[in-house]
């Protein structure tokens, strides 16, 4: 798959940008910095895989605006053209707008997720610096780099290390601090403390019956110590009971000695003290107060009052009471009247003053005039406004009438304005047609570049000198022709390397059989057959002569000379027989040597006449191979070429077919040069033409910019001139209008003027003023009326208080004289007050005395009170005496006395008696009393001590034992009360079940870890051992490339503990990756990289490679390698480069590696 | 005469919840003891109901649980309704036969166990009712036990106490086997059974209830849990209404990833699935397993943030109320357009390979083997024990393992 077009609609800065990458070794796509590399990058990576949830590139064009799209080509010349915008659903769409399901474009894309395809085919700067590193901390190991360069998972080090620190945190079988570890040991933990806290069954069994059988033990302790308890209580109750029973003996014997006495009340004795005592108080609390009685009364019949005077009480005090308001009044009469006259004589002068005409007396008028005050202040306050709303129109009338004057001679100033319709029309004409000169510089220099491009190609290319016209003319061999060619080219020298192959085997097995043959026979002769045969034809011949001689008597000497030339004929019969047996021996002795020499003769013939044919064959090859040279050369007739061979000479067709396409792009882009150069050229004549019309200067030169600004300035001046020259009328219309108001309000400003004097006059009159008095005099008018009144006011309110005093001290005078009168005519000569203040003193000693006699009169009422109840109590008491001697059997009080001491020693020895029987009745308890009056009988009274004691012992022994066995007991029922149902056994098996959780997680994840760990190493391992060869053998080239020779290749081979490592090659010399520099690393990474995306081409279907940036850290001779080795990769495999380095473009450019793309952002 | 009755079995007390593993918002003090305070529910709701009698069918304790306390717990609960009068009437089950605390318990006066030796019945004369049971002996009990109790006593309502798994239910060992025709020919008015930790209603003339278990223990148990109420009048049931009486409800939810596109879209759906969680507790806690399903633009993110998921959710769980979050698992698919077909040559085509082995690398058996050597067989025996040779563990594993590694790889998703 390739990426044929790609266009940024919307996306970025970017609006309608295409990129069209036509079938080309590499595409640079180039932009300085700021030009939109980067979004550019991801304007890609969205049109492929959607576009992420929250974008910046946004910034221009809106989210729902967004839009990328482009045309996908596959190997069989399929295409897909889709675009794809920002939206959850139905964002891939056709170019017809209607919804593409994404999974098409996911076919595309060979199913290949985002992150996948991005390390696959995507390779930056920070990721070939990351493969470098990786490299060498994995000390170039041959499984790890090259799966890390087949992924494109730089990172893999760093997984592989993270999965084991991982695993071995959550896990190692001979530890104890990994979480699993912990995680176990805690389980087992709270196992043993759940079993420890829970209650066996058995123990519960046992425990409960320990408890029932210390429970009995203690029962019958208790009872025996209950039954000691009785006794000892018994003797004790005895022993108690020997004291009360002495008492009671006794009493009962006081009692029959006092004998009988009346039964009295209880409380007796207390009835007859009290009425004795209070017979007595009686009698003297009379005596008492008839004494008292008696001399109260003889002191008030000598006191005697004023009852006149006392009748007047209340005048006196009233009288007494106005004394002081009279006293006052009389003392304050005199400056009163002073401050009256002085109020009166300012009145006067005020008024006076202002207007001499008025009565002094006359308040009202005065009071009428203030009435004006109102009215008159407003007036004279509205005259500052009325005068300044004068002044400001008249200001405003004359300014606007000044303006007006000087816009009217403005206006007569402008120049003329001409009309500039035309030029208008001819500079809109021009602005169509752009920015005519650049494109047509543009596409000048463009041609100029693609000429020289095409000139420098087919230099570069050689066998053909001429311009780029002329190539487009050249009468080059058809391709196919050129490949039938090819195909027997390579067919012949097939030919001839077989039959030279042939030869030299057949060269070398001959040289074999004949050493073969010659070893045989320097190992000594071999017999055969036909030896043997001479052998025996010679020992017959001697025979047969023999015979002759001996059995015919022949005489054979001449004969036998011939054959035996000693003469010896028997010897030789012997020699020859001999021999011959001998022969035969070997031969059958020596047979495998034989057949084996057999064997070899026969092969040496059969490969000398193989031989024979093969000289014939090659001879035939030869005339067939000058043939085909001769036809090669004939078919490139015409072009003046000598062509190579037909290899070369087809990549060469190659090359020059496609610098013959850019030549007829050249002649393409001249005839549109010279048609926009035609359409400026009418362009500009019209322009000069209008401008001339004008008078205006015009530029000169071929260019129209110059002339199209000059009319533009022209048309802008006139335009400015017309605008300036409207701008003056609508001032002057508005001056005009606004000074017709400011006349408006000039006139209304001065009536309102005349009508406020008129006002203010009238005013004046009616305060007897003068009609032109300043509004201050008249402030001061009022202010001296407002004295004047108020001086006025205040004389006669001193007035009214000077009436009043007088008429209360008049009154006052006649009411004491009236009293006087009256009650003591001998004050009538003495002044008012003096006569009040006596009075007073008299009635108040009249009070004293009625107060002494109302005491008197009460106490006196009091004494008789008293003397009366203490007659009543008196016969009370004598009352009650008499009763109390009845009851005791008397006549007289005084006898009562004795009696009652003896009732009163009969009644204690009775009580004493009861109390002897109570307490035996406490100590026999339950028992009856007689019954323990026996038992006491019955007990020796010294022996009881000795037996409580020996009973306390018992018990202080049972006590003891009681203590032991229930604190035993106790001990045994705390236990089992214990035992009641708790569940911190079962809450512990909660927290062991929490743990299992735990542990059952982190088991899960260790197995997790441990395999992913186990699977990756494994993965490595066979991609390794499947790739290795093939890989590295591509990668040595590139990096032979791109390291410019200083390395020869690349192999595998075993570092210092066996592993397997890749090595750089210098001439014989090993250099492993940590003997390399930093860049020589990531040019290593590269290599590998372009290696494995070579390799992975015989299984798969090309994917476009993009490499961002990543040659910044090259120098410029192998930033030009590495850029051959990209190209050299992009002939069969889409390579596109982002780079934003003038050097790159430069390289690109001038080696003819590929397009360049100009990066042009719209914002 | 209408009275009411209650009927439960499968208390197993003190038996301690599975698989909920703590974490800090976790409501750990809410559910402890849920077993016993499920029991408790039950006494309570016993003496609000005022009911004649509480039948128990089995399975009062664990097998594997040897504490004593849980008897006198048992018994302390058994006091209680005898204070209230109630009377318990019970069988023992498979696993009351392999506990001895159950036979060293001497219960309160009120409650009557029935002989493991032979049927026996119980004539309650108050209520016109006859209880016929038979307790288990041993743990596995094999004969039908159901086919010697005694024919129904006529004119009186008759009720068959029974421990048993019918004619088989899944994941319950098939003891005491009878079919229900068998029980139905005995003439009983309701037969209480126990052992399925499901409440079933078998059928309904005569009545053969399976109450369930009273609290739910582990994951598989799911749903609310507790006895039934059975109302009787004039000698025949009325009416089987059941009672909810647990106190932990466990909850699978499925959280569809399907739509979700980023984070907050997934946070929803698991908001919606913890909603339905904390609903269907009906005020109690609840814990939740959250399985991650659908084909999703998330799978990839929720297979390398799951610890960021995890806490997310969790904090989610205790904001929502008492939900504990039992475990997650994410079986998400990546989206259509996204499943890779990778070049088997490739390298990562080498490691797919690798990992989609039929069975464990054996370079990885050994350290695998340690771990298990270590492991409680709780934890490696049993229906969910941990066990690669399980095909669907195995398969699982194996898209874990694909995920992390891609996620390690492709994603730099970092260690979590």
């Amino acid at each position: 798959m390739r990426i044929a077009r790609f266009t940024l609609d919307a996306f970025g800065p970017f609006t309608d940008t295409s990129l069209v990458f036509d079938p080309q070794p590499l595409h640079l796509i180039y932009g300085p910095n700021e030009a939109g590399k980067s979004s550019t990058l991801r304007a890609l990576t969205a049109w492929l895989y959607g576009f992420p949830e929250r974008t910046t590139d946004n910034f221009l064009h809106a989210n729902p605006r967004l839009c990328v799209s482009g045309t996908l080509e596959n190997g069989r010349g399929d295409t897909l053209t889709f675009s794809r915008r920002k939206k959850r659903k139905g964002s891939v769409l056709d170019a017809g707008g209607n919804a593409v399901d994404p999974q098409v474009v996911a076919a595309w894309l060979q199913g290949l997720d985002q992150e996948t395809f991005q390390a696959l085919f995507g390779l930056d700067h920070p990721g070939l610096v990351q493969g470098g590193t990786t490299i060498l901390q994995e000390q170039g190991s041959t499984g790890t780099t090259l799966f890390a360069a087949g992924s494109g998972i730089a990172s893999l080090r760093h997984v592989q290390k993270g999965l084991q620190e991982e695993y071995e945190a959550v896990f190692k079988p001979s530890g104890s601090k990994p979480d699993l570890n912990a995680a176990l040991h805690r389980y087992s933990e709270l196992k043993k403390e759940s079993n420890q806290l829970g209650l066996a069954s058995t123990a519960w069994k046992h425990k409960e019956r320990a408890l029932r059988e210390a429970q009995k033990g203690l029962d019958a302790l208790k009872a025996e110590r209950a039954v000691q308890q009785t006794e000892r209580r018994r003797l004790e109750r005895i022993q108690q009971a020997m004291a009360p029973l002495a008492r009671l003996r006794k009493a009962e014997a006081g009692l029959s000695e006092v004998g009988p006495v009346p039964d009295l009340p209880d409380d007796f004795p207390k009835r007859r003290q009290e009425s004795q005592d209070q017979l007595r108080e009686a009698q003297q609390s009379l005596d008492n107060a008839q004494k008292r009685l008696a001399n109260d009364q003889y002191k008030l019949d000598g006191i005697s009052l004023n009852n006149e005077l006392l009748d007047q009480a209340a005048t006196i005090a009233d009288l007494h009471q106005r004394l002081g308001a009279y006293r006052k009044g009389q003392a304050d009469l005199r400056s009163l009247e002073d401050d009256e006259l002085e109020h009166r004589a300012a009145a006067r002068d005020v008024l006076r003053a202002q207007r001499p005409d008025l009565d002094p007396a006359d308040s009202d008028t005065v009071q009428q005039l203030l009435q004006h005050r109102s009215r008159v202040q407003a007036l004279s306050e509205r005259k500052p406004l009325v005068d300044k709303e004068l002044s400001d129109s008249r200001t405003l009338w004359e300014s606007k009438q000044e303006e007006l004057a000087q816009v009217r001679d403005a206006s007569k100033t402008l120049p003329h304005v001409q009309d500039t319709t035309l030029l208008h029309q001819a500079a809109v004409h021009a602005g169509r047609l752009g920015d005519i000169d650049t494109e047509i510089a543009t596409k000048r220099s463009g041609c100029d570049r693609l000429h020289q491009e095409c000139a420098t190609m087919f230099a570069q290319l050689g066998k053909w000198h001429g311009t780029p016209e002329e190539a487009l003319t050249l009468p080059l061999p058809q391709e196919e022709k050129v490949q039938l060619l090819k195909q027997e080219w390579e067919d012949t020298e097939r030919r001839s390397t077989e039959l030279e192959t042939q030869r030299q085997e057949l060269s070398e097995t001959l040289a074999d059989l004949d050493e073969q043959l010659q070893a045989q026979k320097e190992a000594g002769a071999v017999p055969s057959e036909e030896d043997l045969d001479a052998r025996r034809r010679e020992r017959d011949a001697a025979w047969s002569l023999l015979c002759r001689q001996w059995v015919d008597g022949e005489d054979i000497s001449n004969t036998v000379t011939e054959i035996v030339p000693e003469g010896n004929l028997i010897q030789h019969f012997e020699r020859t027989l001999h021999e011959a047996d001998s022969l035969a021996d070997r031969l059958r002795r020596e047979s495998e040597r034989v057949h084996t020499h057999a064997r070899l003769v026969a092969q040496y013939d059969r490969a000398r006449q193989q031989w024979a044919a093969l000289q014939e064959a090659q001879e035939r090859l030869e005339t067939a191979w000058q043939d085909l040279q001769q036809r090669w050369r004939t078919t490139w007739d015409g072009t003046g070429i000598e062509p190579d061979d037909p290899r070369p000479m087809l990549s060469w067709l190659h090359r020059f077919q496609k610098g013959v396409d850019q030549a007829r792009r050249l002649y393409e882009d001249r005839f549109a040069l010279q048609e926009l150069e035609g359409k400026r050229e009418a362009a500009r004549v019209n322009l000069v033409r209008e401008l001339q019309a004008l008078e205006e200067a015009v530029p000169h030169g071929e260019e129209l910019t110059p002339v199209r600004e000059r009319a533009d300035a022209v048309l802008k001046a006139r335009e400015e001139l017309a605008r300036k020259q409207q701008q003056l009328q609508n001032e002057q219309g508005r001056l005009e209008r606004e000074r017709a108001t400011a006349q408006h309000r000039l006139t209304a400003a001065e009536e309102a003027r005349s009508a406020w004097q008129a006002n203010w006059g009238q005013a004046m009159q009616e305060l007897g003023l003068p009609e032109d008095a300043a509004p201050e005099t008249v402030h001061n008018f009022f202010s001296d009326l407002e004295t004047y009144l108020s001086r006025a006011n205040a004389a006669d309110g001193l007035r009214k208080r000077i009436e009043g005093i007088r008429r209360d001290s008049q009154e006052l005078e006649r009411d004491v004289a009236s009293l006087v009168e009256r009650t003591a005519p001998d004050l009538a000569a003495i002044p008012v007050d003096q006569a009040v203040e006596r009075l007073n003193g008299q009635l108040q000693r009249e009070r004293d005395l009625a107060t002494t006699v109302a005491h008197y009169q009460e106490r006196i009422a009091s004494t008789q009170e008293e003397i009366e109840s203490a007659r009543i109590a008196r016969d009370a008491a004598s009352r009650e005496l008499a009763a109390l001697c009845e009851l005791a059997g008397c006549t007289e009080a005084e006898e009562l006395p004795g009696i009652e001491k003896r009732w009163q020693e009969h009644r204690t020895l009775e009580q004493n008696k009861g109390a002897a029987l109570d307490e035996l009745g406490e100590i026999a308890a339950a028992t009856d009393v007689e019954e323990l009056i026996a038992e006491v009988a019955a007990e020796d009274p010294d022996e009881l001590p000795a037996r409580i004691q020996s009973c306390d012992e018992e018990l202080d022994r049972l006590d003891g034992e009681i203590e032991h066995q229930s604190a035993q007991a106790g001990e045994l029922r705390r236990e089992f009360r214990e035992m009641d149902g708790r569940d911190e056994a079962a809450r512990k098996a909660e927290e062991a079940q929490a743990t299992l959780a735990t542990i059952r997680r982190l088991a899960e994840r260790y197995a997790q870890l441990r395999l992913a760990s186990t699977v990756l190493d494994e993965a490595i391992e066979r991609y390794r051992a499947e790739n290795q060869d093939p890989v590295l053998t591509l990668a040595s080239g590139y990096f032979q490339e791109v390291t410019l020779g200083s390395f020869d290749g690349l192999r595998t081979d075993l570092d210092d503990k066996g592993n397997q490592v890749i090595v750089g090659l210098r001439g014989e010399e090993r250099v492993p990756v940590a003997g390399m520099s930093s860049g020589t690393r990531d040019q290593l990474y590269l290599a590998l990289r372009l290696a494995s995306l070579e390799h992975r081409l015989h299984s798969s279907e090309p994917m476009p490679f993009i490499v961002d940036d990543i040659l910044v850290n090259f120098d410029e001779q192998r930033t030009r390698a590495a850029l051959q080795a990209l190209a050299r990769l992009g002939a069969k495999n889409q390579v596109l480069v982002f780079s934003h380095h003038d050097q790159v473009a430069t390289a690109v450019r001038e080696l003819g590696l590929g397009a360049v793309h100009e990066l042009q952002a719209s914002a | 005469m209408t009275f009411r009755f209650l009927h439960a079995a499968d208390l197993h007390l003190d038996s301690p919840l599975r698989g909920l593993e703590t974490y800090p918002d976790a409501p750990v003090e809410q559910i402890r003891n849920a077993t016993r305070r499920a029991l408790d529910n039950l006494v309570t709701l016993a003496q609000e109901q005022e009911v004649a009698f509480v039948l128990l069918s089995g399975d009062i304790f664990d097998h594997s649980w040897r504490d004593f306390h849980t008897a006198l717990f048992f018994a302390q609960c058994m006091g209680r309704l005898r204070e209230a009068g109630i009377s318990v009437y019970g069988v023992s089950g498979n696993h009351d036969a392999a506990n001895p605390i159950g036979k060293t318990l001497r219960p309160p006066d009120n409650v009557h166990f029935f002989s493991a030796t032979k049927p026996g019945s119980v004539t309650l004369e108050h209520c016109n009712t006859v209880i016929h049971g038979q307790s288990y002996s041993s743990r596995e009990t094999s004969e039908d036990l159901a086919a010697e109790y005694p024919p129904a006593v006529a004119g009186a309502l008759n009720i068959g106490l029974l421990h048993t798994s019918l004619t088989g239910r899944p994941g319950h060992e098939p003891y005491a086997p009878t079919h229900p025709d068998i029980l139905g020919n005995k003439g009983y008015d309701y037969w209480a059974l126990g052992h399925v930790h499901e409440r079933e209603v078998v059928t309904r003339d005569p009545w053969i209830v399976f109450p369930g278990t009273i609290q739910g223990r582990h994951i598989r148990e799911t749903g609310p849990k507790g006895c039934s109420l059975v109302e009787v009048e004039d000698g025949r049931i009325r009416d089987v209404v059941h009672q909810d009486i647990d106190v932990l409800r466990w909850f699978r939810g499925n959280v569809d990833c399907g739509p979700c596109t980023c984070d907050d879209d997934v946070r929803h759906a698991v908001r919606a699935e913890l909603q339905a969680a904390r609903d269907a507790g009906e005020g109690r806690p609840v814990a939740v397993r959250l399985e991650c399903t659908g084909a999703t633009r998330m799978h990839a993110q929720l297979h390398d943030r799951q610890r960021h998921f995890q806490e997310e959710w969790r904090t989610l769980a205790a904001e929502m109320g008492d939900l504990w979050i039992e475990q997650i698992r994410v079986h998400t698919r990546p989206p259509e357009d996204q499943s890779q077909e990778v070049d088997p040559e490739s390298p990562l085509g080498e490691l797919m390979q690798c990992i989609a082995a039929q069975e464990l690398p054996e370079s990885c058996t050994k350290e695998l083997e340690d771990l298990m050597k270590q492991l409680p067989k709780e934890i490696t025996e049993g229906e969910e024990g941990f066990n690669l040779k399980e095909p669907q563990q195995w398969q699982r594993m194996q898209d874990d393992v694909r995920e992390l590694l891609l996620g390690r790889l492709l994603r730099q998703g970092g260690p979590q």
